[in-house]
């Protein structure tokens, strides 16, 4: 699926409409209206009219300048931080899934690219000359899918030339998409990591609006492993459910038979979790939906969670299945807590929990 | 604007099309006009030699009862249309009033029957009631504003956004039994109570009849109705457990664990009964270093007993064993 195809309406920031890169995106738009704005709220002022704000947010593309994008992870208080940096380049993404947290956050934003590329080669520069030696892993899909956007914005082979060959750093691409044709174009450099977001294919299909399907996906990431790519997958969020066991297993064992070990750079498993916020925005936009009404218990931070319990269990049947295939050291937890990392791990890893799950990397 | 003294029988309270305020007279609004009548004047509009109340709903219910014959008004010129009355109504509030939400319904529901536009009404006036300036937001206060009959409740409760939004969701019959029981329930409770109904109901695809119709529910149920104490919290558990059936267990096996340890007197124990930690926390109360050192000891004999062990196992107990 192409999410370009629904932009409906092009707004650029007045501070960048004569940029080169601007002129290529418009074009390759053409004929979508374009307006100039200087500020984001006048967009927003029209998106507030309709029926569903978030869902008229994904069909309005703003261009506009970023003054800075790299920043750390958001982790939550209270979890094992995984030291990871974001590259916020965009925000807002064209799919639209239910368990989105993207749908409490941001306020009405439109698909927005940064697209001010020589400050963000300056601030990378910049970035990386402050690195003291340990291993970074920055990444772009934070608050937006990393590839959905990049046959209009050229993202991500942009960033994979920015960073790629830098020692001791670690770029990764997270997407929901097979859109990789801009990556393929060139030769992989080893420390670029394309990842996917996985789910059941029950989840994938009911859950994940405008996202590639679980084959499309995985034909996707053994195009990258064929073209030298390393590759990540987060089975994240994982959800419970009835048949959850077996259908999750279907796709980690079809992965797993397709994508060689030694290509997989990481493997992350985070299970459902979700501020109050969300519930009622996501009840709202998708009454289908069932993922809101399971057994959750409210975390320290403020956001529902499966009870410890079940979330172990969870977590324990997938490494299970990794350690089948000798791959259970390239998981790690997405924002769990220490209680869990130290059940997840067992006593014999205790000592690496407080400073890096990456130990592979070190 | 003429000021006048109006006779009340003059005015038709049965046309409430500027009301929007649901507060009722209350004990000191009575003796204040009781004891000095009413001094700042009402707000009336003319109509077929009669008066349709603007603004004073409370004074003028509170004159009626006071046995008063008539009231201080200011009479709007009749050249103002409906909308113009209403912006009026709302902005002498405005200042005064925080509105409820089953005002601000009505306050969004009479200024889109008066012909306020979509744009003023979500950009100008959401932002004023403090509410997201958002369509969805007037769509769902329109709908909540056409409950009538629920409103009063609804205002008395205070409920917020996202409870009356689930309050929707809900059939004509199960609103009607959901309103029934709020007087059983506090503000957060009542809330709490909509959540879970409607995590049930969706859950189980079943409706709320059916889901409090077993014995336990139906008794518990009547209970709330006729208002017997604690019967709202009872309720409220009896729901949770059902809402959360696995933490309901677990803690219910961590209690039975609890309660086989001989604990020395004055020393507490506690746990995190969300289950995110696995860790209990004992307190104890001494006034001296011998009364210390007996807790200790008190401490260490039951742990050497092998009492505690259960309890930790219950506490890391995984699902499967």
């Amino acid at each position: 699926m192409q999410q370009n195809k629904q932009i409906k309406n092009i707004f650029v920031d007045r501070q960048v409409k004569n940029l080169p890169q601007v002129e290529r995106i418009l074009s390759q738009l053409q004929p979508l209206p374009v307006q100039v704005v200087d500020t984001v709220e006048e967009i927003k002022e029209d998106l507030c009219l309709s029926p569903d704000p978030i869902a008229e947010s994904k069909k309005v593309l703003f261009l506009t300048r970023e003054k800075s994008v790299i920043r750390p992870c958001p982790c939550t208080q209270g979890c094992v931080c995984c030291h990871y940096w974001t590259l916020d380049l965009n925000l807002n993404c064209p799919l639209d899934c239910s368990y989105c947290i993207l749908q409490a956050y941001l306020n009405l934003q439109p698909l927005t690219l940064a697209v001010n590329q020589e400050d963000l080669q300056v601030e990378l520069d910049t970035f990386f000359s402050r690195q003291n030696g340990e291993v970074l892993r920055i990444g772009t899909g934070e608050l937006g899918d990393s590839l959905a956007l990049d046959s209009i914005s050229g993202q991500a082979s942009l960033l994979a030339g920015l960073v790629g060959g830098r020692k001791r750093v670690w770029l990764e691409l997270k997407t929901k998409t097979a859109g990789i044709d801009s990556l393929m174009a060139m030769p992989a450099p080893e420390n670029v990591v394309l990842a996917w977001s996985l789910n059941s294919k029950r989840i994938i299909n009911s859950e994940e609006g405008g996202s590639a399907n679980f084959e499309e996906r995985l034909r996707a990431a053994f195009r990258a492993v064929e073209q030298g790519y390393r590759v990540a997958f987060h089975l994240d969020p994982i959800i419970y459910y009835s048949d959850w066991e077996r259908e999750y297993e279907d796709i980690i064992v079809e992965l797993l038979k397709k994508i060689p070990g030694e290509a997989l750079a990481w493997v992350s498993l985070g299970t459902l979790r979700f501020p109050a916020k969300l519930r009622e925005i996501a009840r709202w936009r998708f009454p289908q939906s069932m993922i809101y009404e399971g057994e959750f218990i409210r975390s320290w931070d403020g956001k529902f969670r499966y009870p410890r319990p079940l979330r172990l269990k969870l977590y324990e049947k997938f490494k299970k299945i990794f350690q089948e295939y000798g791959l259970s050291h390239k998981l790690y937890l997405c924002m769990e807590s220490s209680e869990v990392w130290r059940e997840f791990l067992g006593q014999n890893k205790k000592g690496k929990l407080y400073t890096s799950p990456f130990c592979w990397l070190d | 604007m003429e000021l006048r003294q109006i006779c009340l029988s003059g005015i038709r309270l049965g046309d409430t099309r500027f009301r929007f305020t649901l507060d009722k007279p209350d004990e000191k609004l009575m003796v204040s006009i009781q004891e000095a009548g009413i001094v700042e004047p009402v707000i009336i509009k003319a109509k077929d030699n009669a008066f349709i109340l603007v603004t004073g709903w409370r004074r003028v219910e509170a004159a009626h009862a006071s046995g008063l014959k008539e009231v201080p008004a200011l009479v709007l010129p009749s050249e103002l249309t409906d909308l113009d009355i209403f912006r009026l109504a709302f902005f002498e509030s405005y200042a005064q009033k925080d509105f409820s939400l089953a005002e601000k319904a009505l306050i969004i529901n009479k200024f889109i029957d008066f012909g306020l536009g979509q744009e003023e009404l979500i950009r100008k006036l959401l932002p004023l009631l403090a509410l997201p300036p958002e369509r969805k937001t007037t769509d769902l206060l329109d709908q909540l504003a056409g409950l009538d009959w629920a409103l009063p409740a609804i205002h008395r409760c205070r409920w917020k956004l996202p409870t009356a939004r689930l309050f929707l969701s809900f059939t004509h019959e199960e609103q009607k039994l959901i309103i029934s029981l709020t007087d059983a329930f506090n503000h957060n409770q009542q809330a709490e109570f909509i959540e879970l109904l409607f995590t049930l109901k969706k859950r189980h695809r079943m409706g709320i009849e059916a889901i409090l119709s077993d014995r336990e529910m139906e008794q518990l149920v009547r209970k709330a109705k006729e208002g017997k104490p604690q019967a709202g919290q009872e309720l409220l558990a009896a729901l949770k457990k059902r809402v959360s059936p696995l933490v309901t267990k677990i803690n219910r096996e961590i209690q039975l664990a609890v309660k086989e340890i001989n604990l020395p007197d004055k020393c507490w124990l506690d746990y995190d009964h969300s289950l995110e930690q696995k860790s209990i926390s004992i307190s104890l109360e001494a006034r001296s270093a011998e009364e210390l050192d007996l807790a200790l000891k008190d401490l260490g004999q039951s742990l050497k007993a092998g009492e505690w062990d259960f309890l930790f196992r219950q506490l890391s107990k995984k699902i499967d064993e």
